[in-house]
């Protein structure tokens, strides 16, 4: 069993059962049907951060063909579903949509922006209200109200663009939420909020910006083409609005061009700068749409990109002091591990006060194709640091990262989600876990925020009212899921939601018991035969020596032997792990140096016997050493007391590391039974956790009663009188 | 009975040299300890003064062969120094532990011997049967079950589930007084109670195995056969024949026994909260509260010297060849 441990477990020893199972992980689908082509989801927040109760999540989905289904999720209630009864939801047909012409909107629809009510001032309570949605209908771009089914803002752009974004500001996708400013000219006064938008399509680019600010707003909504050009773009333009805060260092548009190029734009769409997008001293492609930083506070962008010459990857920092002046430049660069390494994910960083920290999936390449992944952290000075580097077993196309829980969700290739947690909690949970399983039919992943109202909720929400959402774009089925609920383990034997079966459960961290038991088994085989064998080995030796010699050495030898045994075991052997080292091995040598004197006895009075029949007598007639006699003649006629003594010496010997390993004086690397029974008693589930408590307990009692059996069945071999009775 | 006196005198001696010997293999254990017994003292406000004093009394800064008979002399005049832990002498707390754990295994392994050999003897006469197979089978599973293991199971199931019995501790101690007279004789039994089932049922079972096959073996002698062609009912073939020779290696095995079970005290006592030496020994490693660890060792192994000096007696008495 020992050996065949690998075959026989369910799982690796270091498996830990997935956060879903782990966790009481409450998850929630809505189905919206079959569309053409969906989009991507958006997440639209009543409230960007966080204030009054009240708000929640709007979930909108796009089909291209002109619906935009709205749903609104609210906090549950314990374990109930976010989207209850008698909640809001929202069907938007664009065929049904009227413009200012008169005329109604036409499809292709493009993607959908929801833009979150701005921060009015100091007021407080305003921007509980909705938000409104943004999107093109064919070529016309639209600021749309979709709670009063009404037009705010109609703009004709004369094309039909393939792409369509919204700044991550008014998206409310950043640490702050959209101010509001008030121009005047003379006493005639407005307010309003910047909003940007960029379209584009084949040799056309433009950039809007619209002053809206919530729908139930008086002011009339009015906007601006900030950029119009006939450029093609390699990628999505970014509109960086840093909002007040060190506004003039960071914010900018920024349009990838040719490949290799950043055309550099300030927020008033003046043209600043042609950055040259550089690594390893040659040119650089994107690889992934450019990131800013989530936190005002910080205005970095990040670049992931690759090098046209040699095809290593990269990932940029870009900073800037003022991009008015045309400043911007690459501050610190980060060549991926590897040259096979791509970043083909959207990289994400957390929006954690006074460090940059980004978070990387970088794909692996064999010949041409990516087939594994590896997540890690860089910090500010774009090295990895130790806290987090996973080894995914297939490509990411998807991640962000939640710092409520400290973990990083990727989307593989399959539909997996993988988390990795970038603390170590305490020693408790970290590294890698399968956090839902593959499904074919996944594609994307997005943060939530809490169902309160508010993607980056700070400070205020606890790491179980942060949820994530996962879309099917086949089905049109949504998914919320709970990052981290309450811990379930140890977890009672059973089926779990991620499909795993733990026939006998799992241990405090999550852990599988069954294959913990199993793999037990080699450390109970490995101390209990190498410290038997140790002993017998030794006792045996010193008994033939003793029993065959007699006089002055037999007294010397079975002094020193009474005394041993009289030393009481687990004490001595506790002092001297203590002396040696708490490691497998020192155990094995001092249960061995116990255990020897009790065989050496036994030996010594077989060889008596022995030493006195008539065939060592004939043997020394014939002239053979002492040595020879000793070791020919006589150690073969006691080899099978010596191995019945062995397998007797086995269940002490195992039971020795278990009683160790439990007070916590084992070897702590040690996957052992007594390990477990340690782990159990510190844990405080011991009364509760049976399933935990019997398989290591049973396994010592049953492996030791192996060894017994076998012991007995020598002992009938070794003396024949035994057997007729 | 000179040949008995003379034994005694004989194994007395013996055991003193043992003492010896062993005390010394303790004070090599404890030179290898990393550490310094004293240096806590010097770091603990309570007793930083009298630290030059520990140092002095123990020899700590003398030669290896001066610190070694100190501590031969402190050993046996039973000055064990401070308990850094416990804030009291160690002595005192010993003087408490000792009758306690004395108590416990005492009880036990009177109780494990007598029901033991009285069941094995039974199953030894009853050959064959279900009855036989299941009591080896048992016993077997028992023998070999971890101690700390069965303790733990007893207790969520007489403690927590049942709440028949306490969760540890030896005796109810009400407004810093135990409970008086009878009542506290009452009290300490069902303190007692559990870690002494375990016991029992651990150990038992080598001694009910043992019995058996001793007894098995005896019977083939030709002595029973001469017993039972004289007519003798197999009662006292059993008892006067059988059974006396058959005790001899549970004699034996008592002496192995002893060391064996006294060193898994110290994982019983301490789940059962069971104050006795086997729980300061462990809380002293775990503390490293070297003046505590090396004087309950040292008393443990004292109890294993003269468990095994009265092991070897009775065996004597029982076979008078041994004295010889």
């Amino acid at each position: 069993m020992a050996i065949f441990a690998p075959w026989l477990a369910p799982y690796d020893p270091h498996f830990l059962a997935p956060d879903e199972d782990f966790f009481a992980l409450s998850r929630f689908n809505v189905t919206f049907g079959p569309g053409t082509a969906y989009y991507p989801p958006v997440v639209g927040p009543t409230r960007p951060t966080y204030t009054t109760p009240g708000g929640g999540i709007w979930t909108i989905v796009a089909d291209r063909s002109g619906v935009i289904h709205m749903i609104l999720a609210t906090e549950p209630i314990s374990n109930e579903t976010p989207i209850r009864a008698g909640n809001t939801s929202y069907t938007i047909d664009i065929h049904n949509v009227r413009l200012p012409s008169g005329l109604l909107a036409k499809p292709p629809l493009s993607s959908v922006a929801y833009v979150v009510p701005a921060l009015s001032g100091a007021s407080t309570g305003e921007y509980i209200t909705n938000g409104a949605l943004a999107f093109v209908a064919n070529s016309t771009f639209l600021l749309y109200d979709p709670f009063s089914n009404r037009t705010m803002y109609a703009f004709d752009l004369g094309f039909v663009p393939n792409w369509f974004v919204e700044d991550p500001l008014s998206a409310g996708q950043m640490y702050g939420i959209p101010q509001e400013f008030q121009e005047c000219i003379g006493v005639v006064c407005i307010k309003f909020t910047y909003r940007y938008f960029a379209v584009g399509a084949a040799n056309r680019t433009l950039v809007l910006r619209v002053n809206f600010r919530w729908p139930q707003d008086t002011t009339p909504v009015s906007g601006k083409v900030l950029i119009d050009r006939n450029v093609t773009l390699d990628r999505p333009a970014l509109i960086y609005d840093n909002n007040n805060f060190l506004r003039e260092a960071s914010s900018g548009i920024f349009f990838p061009v040719n490949g290799t190029q950043l055309n550099v734009f300030d927020l008033d769409g003046i043209y600043r700068k042609t950055l040259n997008l550089t690594f390893g001293g040659s040119a650089a492609s994107l690889t992934t749409p450019l990131v800013p930083s989530r936190a005002l506070e910080l205005p970095v962008l990040f670049a992931s990109v690759r090098s046209t010459s040699t095809g290593s990857g990269a990932v940029l920092y870009l900073n800037s002091t003022n991009i008015s002046r045309g400043d911007i430049s690459v501050e610190r660069t980060f060549a991926l591990p590897s040259p096979s390494m791509s970043v083909d994910t959207v990289t994400d960083n957390a929006p954690e006060s006074g460090s940059i920290r980004v978070y990387v999936a970088a794909n692996i390449y064999e010949s041409g194709r990516a087939v594994r992944a590896k997540a890690f952290r860089l910090d500010g000075n774009a090295t990895i640091d130790s806290i987090l580097q996973a080894d995914l077993p297939e490509p990411v196309h998807d991640l962000y990262y939640v710092f409520e829980a400290s973990r990083l969700y990727m989307l593989g290739n399959s539909g997996a989600i993988y988390s990795a947690t970038t603390v170590s909690q305490g020693g408790i949970r970290s590294g890698l876990v399968v956090f839902s399983p593959a499904d074919a039919a996944r594609m994307y992943i997005r943060l939530v925020g809490g169902f309160q109202g508010s993607i980056y909720a700070v400070s205020h929400l606890g790491a179980s009212s942060v949820y994530g959402l996962s879309f099917e774009p086949a089905t049109g089925r949504v998914g919320y899921y709970q990052f981290i609920g309450n811990t379930l383990a140890p977890l009672p034997p059973g089926t779990y939601p991620s499909g795993n079966h733990y026939w006998l459960g799992t241990d405090n961290i999550g852990q599988d018991v069954l294959s913990w038991t199993i793999f037990g088994a080699r450390v109970a085989f490995l101390v209990g035969v190498l410290a038997a064998l140790s002993a017998v080995l030794v006792g045996t030796l010193v008994g033939l020596v003793a029993g065959f010699h007699g006089k002055i050495v037999d007294t010397l030898l079975m002094r020193t032997a009474d005394i041993v045994l009289v030393l009481p075991g687990l004490p001595v052997v506790i002092i001297l792990t203590t002396v040696l080292g708490q490691n497998v091995l020192w155990i094995v040598v001092v249960i061995a140096i116990l255990a020897w004197p009790g065989i050496a006895r036994v030996i010594r009075a077989q060889t008596l016997s022995l030493r006195e029949r008539p065939f060592v007598d004939a043997a020394r007639v014939s002239g053979a050493s002492n040595l020879r006699i000793m070791f020919l003649h006589i150690a073969p006629n006691i080899l099978p007391f010596t191995f019945l003594y062995m397998t007797l010496l086995v269940a002490g010997a195992i039971l020795t590391e278990a009683a160790l390993s439990f007070i916590g004086l084992g070897d702590a690397k040690a996957i052992s039974w007594g390990q477990m029974l340690n782990t159990l008693n510190s844990s405080g589930s011991t009364t509760t956790a049976w399933w935990w408590l019997l398989p290591p307990g049973l396994a010592i009692t049953i492996l030791s009663m192996g060894f017994y059996f076998v012991g007995r069945a020598v002992d009938e071999i070794v003396n024949p009188r035994l057997r007729e009775r | 009975m000179a040949s008995m006196s003379r034994f005694v005198i004989k194994r007395l001696i013996q055991g003193a040299i043992t003492i010896f010997i062993v005390t010394s293999i303790i004070w090599m254990l404890f030179e290898a300890l990393p550490g310094d017994p004293a240096t806590k003292f010097a770091l603990d406000p309570r007793y930083r003064f009298i630290y030059p004093e520990i140092r002095a009394e123990f020899g700590l800064d003398e030669v290896w062969y001066v610190r070694y008979f100190v501590y031969l002399r402190n050993m046996f005049t039973l000055q064990f120094g401070i308990s850094i832990t416990y804030n009291r002498p160690v002595l005192d707390l010993l003087a408490l532990a000792v009758p306690r754990t004395l108590m416990l295994f005492g009880g036990a392994l009177l109780i494990e011997y007598s029901l033991g050999v009285v069941i094995g003897s039974y199953i030894g006469w009853r050959r064959g049967g279900i009855g036989e197979g299941a009591a080896i089978v048992t016993s077997l599973f028992t023998y070999n079950m971890p101690s700390f293991w069965i303790g733990i199971i007893f207790l969520s199931v007489f403690y927590l589930e049942l709440g028949w019995f306490p969760s540890g501790g030896f005796e109810t101690i009400v407004g810093g007084q135990p409970l008086q007279g009878l009542d506290r004789i009452r009290d300490i039994l069902w303190h007692l109670a559990l870690p002494m089932s375990v016991l029992v049922l651990i150990n038992m079972a080598g001694v009910i195995l043992l019995m058996r096959t001793s007894l098995l073996e005896v019977m083939g002698e030709d002595y029973i056969l001469t017993a039972k062609a004289k007519g003798l009912t197999e009662r006292r073939v059993r008892r006067h024949h059988a059974n006396r020779n058959a005790y001899l290696p549970i004699v034996t095995s008592f002496t192995i026994a002893l060391a064996f079970s006294i060193g898994g005290a110290i994982i019983l006592e301490s789940i059962f909260s069971y104050f006795g030496v086997g729980y300061y020994f462990l809380q002293a490693i775990l503390n490293q509260d070297q003046f505590l660890a090396g004087a309950t060792l040292y008393i443990i192994s004292l109890l294993v010297v003269f468990g095994n000096i009265i092991a070897d007696l009775m065996y004597a008495w029982l076979d008078p060849r041994v004295r010889l």
